[in-house]
């Protein structure tokens, strides 16, 4: 039985040698991506992500497959999934939130090309050396929000403000690295920023009806959990403070929000396949690839929840949104 | 075909270190019969406390020793919880796991990840003394580390304390009437049980080269998928040592198909947490399956005998 197994093994292991060394000049691609959850940001990054490289590398001639999966949220999936994709040899990973970005680059370890979206920090989440220089096979696009934007229009929104609270969730590193962010343009501007972090989404109400009643404005990061119940935030508002707040993003911006500037997710998706495409076809180096950030936000307007929280948008402001 | 049983290999490595968590929910669940949901909060407390360590400039094995300390210190907070302040075992353990949340934020330095990607840890370690593949490493040390693992218990659970522990769970009226400090054997049960549940969390940490906040999410159903399956497949005539081994390949088993749900491509990705509820579903009632099974092969047996015996006359 024993020598049945190790004959088989080896007969296994030398095909894939075989199977490997097949191949020759490329005209079709593989690439596995690997989804941290559903969500609808990280579904229009990799749709946006799809169809851009479908339609440059059908421009060059040539095919792409994706082995498309999704983890659920399970971090331990996550790396079940990289692992799949480096056995099956894929060209590239595409992998998007920061957990899925470094179970990928963990299981890559550097042997296949990595490239990442939706991730904020690559330095911080140890994915890249540095934004300029990745150094590893590892680069990909940042979805940092124009934190200093949003910040400068919360002032333009009410003009002498004072206190601002940002609310957001305390288990998630993108959401406390703009909260450091923003604390930072605050001081430069004179606001005080307080910290209103939340553990849970029902401690949400508790955390709005708490809020001071010299608190000017509310800002709410690009946080996962609270963008999933933006709609909850908007009610809860509406019905204590009913203060203007400016979100990171503006799908929760559609639903609590009054304005933002934004980060469009499939076009952040669409930058990431110009990457792939330069890596795969043109053979760029994709360690010396700069991790990029959007190249134009979105501006948007919400006048239905301003009227419902009885608030005025500054002419301002509304002329920019033409 | 070659590449689907690469990536069932990479599964089952991955199962190896999760073969820990299995073994500890093993030893609560089933020998002292403590429905313990630390679990979530002690898987997270290994992975968070070694990545720290770690990233601080730690020596790993020792690292993971600490964690493993960790995870027992996590046991020791449940155990008291649920036998000083008289606070029934599921909600000691749900106690335990949420406190465990903010303390494994505060560990790894106010922040919800912590990464050790350019780091040495216990795996490339074996990877620099054998010159191998992270894959090989992963599994060398996953096998030595349960193969140790598995013998201590078998030794632990043969001494008296070990006894004593084995009998709570069967019957803990009968043991405090017999003498036996009841409240110290399940303290120290939970002890060991999460103390091996924190060190899988850093094997899993230093194999995917970082903790999360929420890396423990679900841990609690992998670990008993893993008990249910490897249950599955063993006889109670088994001596320990094997029905512990089994309880890890079980683990094993699990990982693998998970990894072969993940790999068919008829099915959507948002299908995941539904076949994984199948294969649990199917792993529990496989038994029950067996004895039904086998009782209506008893009764056709019997009925044979009856109608030989019968004829005979």
């Amino acid at each position: 039985m024993k020598k049945i197994i190790t004959i088989l093994l080896a007969v296994l292991f030398s095909m894939s040698f075989l199977i490997t060394n097949a191949c020759s000049k490329k005209t079709d691609y593989t690439i596995g991506i690997l989804q941290l959850a559903e969500h609808p940001a990280l579904d229009a990054a990799n749709e946006g992500f799809r169809t851009e490289l479908d339609k440059l590398m059908k421009e060059a001639g040539k095919t792409v497959k994706y082995n498309n999966k999704n983890a659920q949220g399970n971090i331990d999936n996550c790396t079940t999934i990289a692992n799949t994709h480096i056995a099956n040899n894929v060209d590239l990973i595409l992998a998007i939130a920061t957990p899925a970005a470094q179970a990928a680059v963990a299981a890559s370890n550097n042997t296949i090309p990595v490239l990442f979206t939706a991730v904020t920090d690559a330095v911080d989440a140890g994915l890249v050396q540095s934004n300029e220089e990745p150094k590893y096979k590892v680069s990909g696009t940042s979805d940092l929000n124009p934190v200093e934007l949003q910040i400068k229009l919360i002032k333009e929104l009410v003009p002498n403000v004072k206190k601002i609270a940002a609310i957001y969730n305390k288990a998630e590193r993108n959401s406390q690295i703009q909260y450091e962010m923003a604390k930072e343009v605050c001081q430069k501007e004179g606001i005080t920023l307080v910290d209103k972090a939340i553990n849970d989404i029902n401690d949400l109400q508790i955390t709005f009806g708490g809020l001071e009643s010299d608190i000017d404005a509310v800002y709410i990061p690009t946080d996962n959990m609270l963008a999933s119940s933006s709609a909850a935030v908007h009610s809860v508002n509406k019905d204590t403070k009913k203060l203007p707040i400016v979100c990171g993003e503006i799908g929760m911006n559609d639903l609590c929000g009054v304005a933002t500037y934004g980060i469009d997710y499939y076009k952040l998706g669409e930058q990431t396949a110009r990457m792939a495409f330069k890596v795969l076809v043109e053979g760029q180096d994709i360690t010396k690839m700069p991790v990029e950030l959007l190249e134009e936000y979105v501006f948007s307007v919400n006048q239905t929840v301003a009227n419902e929280i009885n608030f005025t948008i500054p002419q301002s402001v509304l002329d920019r949104a033409k | 075909m070659n590449s689907f049983l690469q990536s069932i290999i990479g599964g089952a490595n991955q199962g190896i270190l999760w073969a820990l968590l299995a073994l500890g929910v093993f030893i609560s669940y089933r020998i002292l019969d403590f429905a313990d949901l630390t679990t979530e909060g002690s898987f997270t407390l290994g992975g968070a406390m070694v990545a720290t360590l770690i990233a601080s400039g730690l020596e790993p094995i020792l690292s993971t020793f600490i964690a493993f300390l960790a995870g027992m210190l996590a046991g020791l907070c449940t155990g008291l919880i649920n036998t000083k302040l008289k606070i029934p075992p599921i909600l000691a353990g749900i106690l335990t796991m949420i406190a465990l949340y903010s303390i494994n934020i505060r560990i790894m330095g106010g922040s919800s990840n912590k990464n050790i990607l350019r780091f040495d840890t216990v795996i490339t370690y074996f990877q620099k003394i054998f010159n191998i593949s992270k894959l090989y490493a992963t599994t060398i040390i996953g096998v030595l580390v349960v193969a140790i693992i598995i013998a201590i218990l078998y030794w632990f659970f043969g001494t008296e304390k070990g006894s004593a522990i084995r009998a709570t769970g069967n019957n803990e009226k009968m043991c405090r009437a017999l003498g036996i400090n009841t409240d110290n054997t399940k303290i120290l049960a939970l002890m060991i049980s999460n103390g091996l549940i924190a060190l899988s969390g850093a094997m899993v940490a230093q194999q995917q080269n970082y903790a999360d906040v929420n890396m423990g999410i679900g841990a609690i159903v992998i670990g008993l998928a893993s008990v249910i399956i490897g249950e599955t497949f063993m006889s109670q005539k088994f001596p320990f040592w094997l029905k512990l081994t089994f309880i890890a390949l079980g683990s094993v088993l699990y990982r693998v198909l998970v990894t072969i749900v993940i790999n068919a491509n008829f099915f959507e990705a948002s299908d995941l947490k539904l076949l994984t509820a199948i294969i649990v579903v199917l792993a529990l009632a496989l038994p029950k399956l067996k004895t039904a099974y086998s009782n209506r092969h008893k009764k056709c047996h019997k009925s044979a005998q009856n109608f030989m015996t019968n004829n005979k006359e």
